[in-house]
């Protein structure tokens, strides 16, 4: 099994504002994980923790001082232009608010025709068609086609954004706190979507957020972010029978316990 | 301390009106806190709203009984509301950065709380501002006083802010969503916080907030909303061990850590009634799984030991 | 909400009166009254006649009457003014973009020339460029448009700097969407609609720069005749035959206060649109 993403030792500082200041503390001190093939990973971790940075560096957003990351093989900081913009076809990013990561003047069908024609297919007949079918892959019907964002709800909305994410065929999805804006019965239904996704294309799956139970219902395996570091991993069964860190035990205990 | 039965509220517009409350009972007993659980547009921060007497105009609000301590405000509820507000009733929201001034210091803000509700000179209101500052469990109050918000942690932000409430003398709090900005760790700090002022200075809570996790952490009684309405409620252990009216079944039914691990979650159809729909019976009957014909007509309350709920089925 | 209860009541009068001027520009053989005296054939025996019910305001030095001038008029000016600003939206939207969304170097670059430009007085560097360029209505066009230009790219600019930072922008960039089709989708027609608001607001201003410039003998040349030559040429017989200078001041006038209600009520538009 090929790693999806593999990351080694990474190392992110933001660089010092001001003349004078130190430097300061990294935000990243040598972290690393991997997700494997068809698996998915749950990354927790709360403000501070050094999650966001750690999703970004791995979307290529931010510079590393050191470190490795390969997605899928491949060193994105070695790629140029047109080569990293075919790299990032290939992975599929969900924000955790689709009003703001989904374009408010275009139509539901522009959106998700964007990537297509990004990758250079033809503006044809068929492009209403393939919109509509990942619309329906998502649980939407096709008259959502022509609707602006704006009309839609925050699980409507965040299907669409999912929809859009899947519209390349990627083999890595990566959330980004994807059910973290939505009431508890509409992230039931986003989570059993999401399941069923990955079952249907085996997909790999990078899942980032602050909320452990959530998480640890969808995951494989997990890791949990403290300060810069991660602090545990394990396979999802055993980080919840048997937490090793007291911090993971507070994330776990909050609130109703049932298990 | 809050006995509120049957309170309705109607917002007029062009298209007929809208029932942003359309039947909410609310009581509770002094030195309680009480959870107002739902989702969005269940009418949480419109309840908040009325209690503060901060409704928008032309509004119209009708209760059949509206008691705060010994006052009865069924009659004139939204002036009334508007004497108690900062006085006996404060607030507490979910972003503690907004509630503060950034560029006041602490130490200024409160003295203006302090200020405006006791008549005390210079260097009472400071020993009182650093008094109750410490007993919001802030570190060193007096240096602190001289701090800006944006020096201070966010859950260091919310217990200024909820020194600021304690500074006006109130003895009930609305907190609405008071940890949802916060980390999980820090804002069970928040809410061990209130729960030890109710022990301490004898305030009441209403804790509205859409987080299970949050009324079984800190909350004593529930409610749960759904459209506009209060649907059940009762002592948070019993409500969450063995909930009576099925949104309630269904919301707890729906939450990640209900379902053995990739299971799928169970889930509810359809959506939220509209506030413009007219709702003659049931309000969740269109979702709900035990729907029957009779459930057109209003649904009639429930009760057993301490726990209400209003629904058409027969209890086992 | 139709289009006239979105403007408003000035904004409706505005747009009319605009219209107008438009629908005057293009029909102007069949609506004024003595089109072949509009267009320039002198009528010696009736020169100089106050304004009467035969002519409305008056005949010029030529016999030729007013309104008719200012209806052919009116064609000359409004193009002017569209035209001006029109260049100056050509060049300076793309320069305000690129600055914007490369940022560095181009940015500095770009942005430095522009200051250029702005360091001069508007109408001094038009009469400057004019005197520069030689008369003529082409070039009195281009020379109003060089001072015209910086401030669409400064707003431009400052649009796509906006914009540029907005998540679904990013979310586009994760997508491997490429620049220029960024720019196109999602940027340009956002940071078209507050410069389009912009010249509207502007085609008023352009035309009075024009008709200045005209004022000032840099701009057209007789035959040709816009509203700012008409009202220098009626100079020399202001007061007694006011007629000649009134009535074309009088059409800038409303023209140019048009204009600017109309932005005016197109920018409150604006604000509830998006």
């Amino acid at each position: 099994m090929t790693d999806v993403v593999s990351v080694e030792n990474l190392v992110i500082r933001y660089p010092a504002r001001g003349l004078f200041t130190a430097r300061p503390a990294p935000a990243l001190r040598g972290v690393s994980l991997t997700v494997s093939s068809g698996e998915t990973l749950g990354l927790v971790g709360e403000s501070g923790s050094g999650k966001s940075s750690l999703l970004r560096a791995i979307l290529g957003l931010i510079p590393a001082e050191s470190g490795a990351i390969r997605i899928l093989g491949q060193d994105w900081s070695q790629l140029d232009g047109a080569a990293l913009r075919r790299a990032r076809q290939a992975v599929g990013v969900v924000a955790q608010n689709p009003f703001l990561s989904l374009s408010p003047r275009l139509s539901v069908a522009e959106i998700l025709a964007e990537p297509l024609l990004a990758r250079g297919d033809a503006h044809d007949a068929t492009l209403h068609d393939r919109c509509a079918a990942l619309l329906a892959r998502c649980g939407l019907p096709g008259d959502f086609l022509p609707r602006r964002a704006r009309a839609l709800s925050g699980g409507q909305a965040q299907r669409v954004a999912i929809a859009r994410a899947l519209a390349l065929e990627p083999k890595l999805m990566v959330l980004d706190e994807p059910t973290s804006a939505l009431d508890v019965s509409v992230q039931a239904q986003i989570l059993n979507l999401l399941a069923d996704l990955k079952a249907e294309m085996g997909l790999s799956m990078l899942f980032v957020t602050h909320n452990l139970k959530v998480v640890a219902h969808v995951a494989d395996r997990l890791a949990v972010m403290r300060r810069g570091e991660i602090i545990e991993t394990g396979t999802s069964a055993d980080l919840i029978e048997h937490p090793q860190q007291d911090y993971t035990r507070d994330l776990l205990g909050f609130g109703l316990r049932r298990r | 301390m809050l006995d509120i039965a049957a309170l309705s509220v109607t917002l007029p517009s062009k298209s007929g009106p809208i029932h942003v409350l359309r039947r909410i009972d609310l009581r509770l007993a002094k030195g309680e806190i009480h959870g107002m659980i739902g989702e969005s547009g269940c009418g949480k921060t419109m309840t908040a709203l009325t209690l503060l007497g901060l409704l928008p105009e032309g509004a119209s609000v009708r209760a059949e009984r509206f008691r705060f301590g010994t006052l009865d405000l069924s009659r004139h509820v939204a002036s009334d509301l508007s004497a108690l507000r900062g006085r006996r009733i404060a607030l507490i929201s979910q972003d503690p950065a907004a509630a503060l001034n950034p560029v006041l210091t602490i130490g200024r803000q409160m003295d203006d709380v302090i200020r405006s509700h006791h008549g005390l000179a210079k260097g009472a209101r400071r020993s009182m501002a650093v008094e109750i500052l410490l007993a919001t469990g802030l570190p060193e109050p007096e240096k602190l006083l001289k701090l800006y918000p944006h020096q201070l942690s966010g859950g260091m932000q919310q217990r200024v802010v909820i020194a600021q409430a304690l500074a006006t003398g109130a003895d009930f709090l609305i907190a609405d969503e008071p940890t949802t900005a916060l980390d999980v760790t820090v804002g069970a700090q928040v809410l061990k916080l209130l729960r030890q002022l109710v022990e301490t200075r004898g305030l009441t809570v209403l804790m509205i907030t859409h987080d299970m996790d949050v009324v079984a952490a800190s909350c004593d009684r529930a409610t749960v909303l759904y459209a506009g309405i209060s649907v059940e409620e009762g002592p948070v252990g019993r409500l969450l061990s063995a909930p009576r009216h099925p949104y309630t079944q269904a919301l707890l039914a729906a939450l990640p850590d209900a379902a053995p691990h990739g299971a799928r979650l169970a889930t509810v159809e359809g959506s939220i009634p509209p506030p413009t729909a007219a709702l003659p019976g049931c309000a969740f009957a269109a979702r709900c799984p035990f729907a029957m014909p009779v459930c057109a007509s209003p649904p009639p309350l429930r009760q057993e030991a301490g726990h209400s709920w209003i629904c058409h089925l027969e209890p086992t | 909400m139709s289009l006239t209860a979105r403007l408003g009541p000035k904004g409706t009068i505005a747009l009319a009166i605009v219209v107008l001027a438009v629908v005057l520009a293009l029909f102007a053989p069949w609506i004024s009254p003595f089109p072949d005296q509009g267009a320039g054939a002198p009528n010696i025996a009736d020169k100089f006649q106050p304004p009467s019910l035969t002519h409305l305001f008056g005949t010029d030095h030529l016999g030729r009457d007013m309104v008719s001038r200012v209806i052919y008029g009116a064609r000359v000016s409004l193009t002017s003014g569209l035209l001006i600003v029109f260049v100056a939206l050509a060049v300076g939207l793309p320069v305000g973009l690129i600055a914007g969304y490369a940022g560095g170097w181009w940015d500095e670059g770009l942005m430095r020339m522009t200051d250029v430009f702005l360091a001069f007085p508007a109408l001094l560097l038009a009469v400057l460029m004019a005197a520069a360029l030689g008369p003529g209505l082409i070039n009195a066009i281009l020379a109003v448009a060089v001072t015209w230009w910086p401030w669409y790219a400064r707003i431009a600019r400052a649009e796509v700097l906006a914009l540029r930072g907005q998540p679904y922008v990013e979310a586009a960039r994760l997508m491997g969407v490429s620049h220029p089709r960024i720019l196109i989708r999602h940027i340009l027609p956002a940071a078209l609609r507050p410069l389009s608001v912009q010249a509207a607001l502007d085609v008023g201003p352009a035309l009075l720069t024009a008709s200045a410039l005209s004022f000032l003998g840099l701009g057209v040349l007789p035959p040709t005749a816009d509203w700012g030559q008409m009202v220098d040429a009626g100079r020399k017989f202001f007061p007694e035959r006011w007629w000649y200078s009134a009535a074309p001041g009088l059409a800038v006038f409303l023209l140019a206060l048009a204009f600017s209600v109309l932005g005016d009520a197109l920018r409150d538009r604006e604000g509830e649109d998006a």
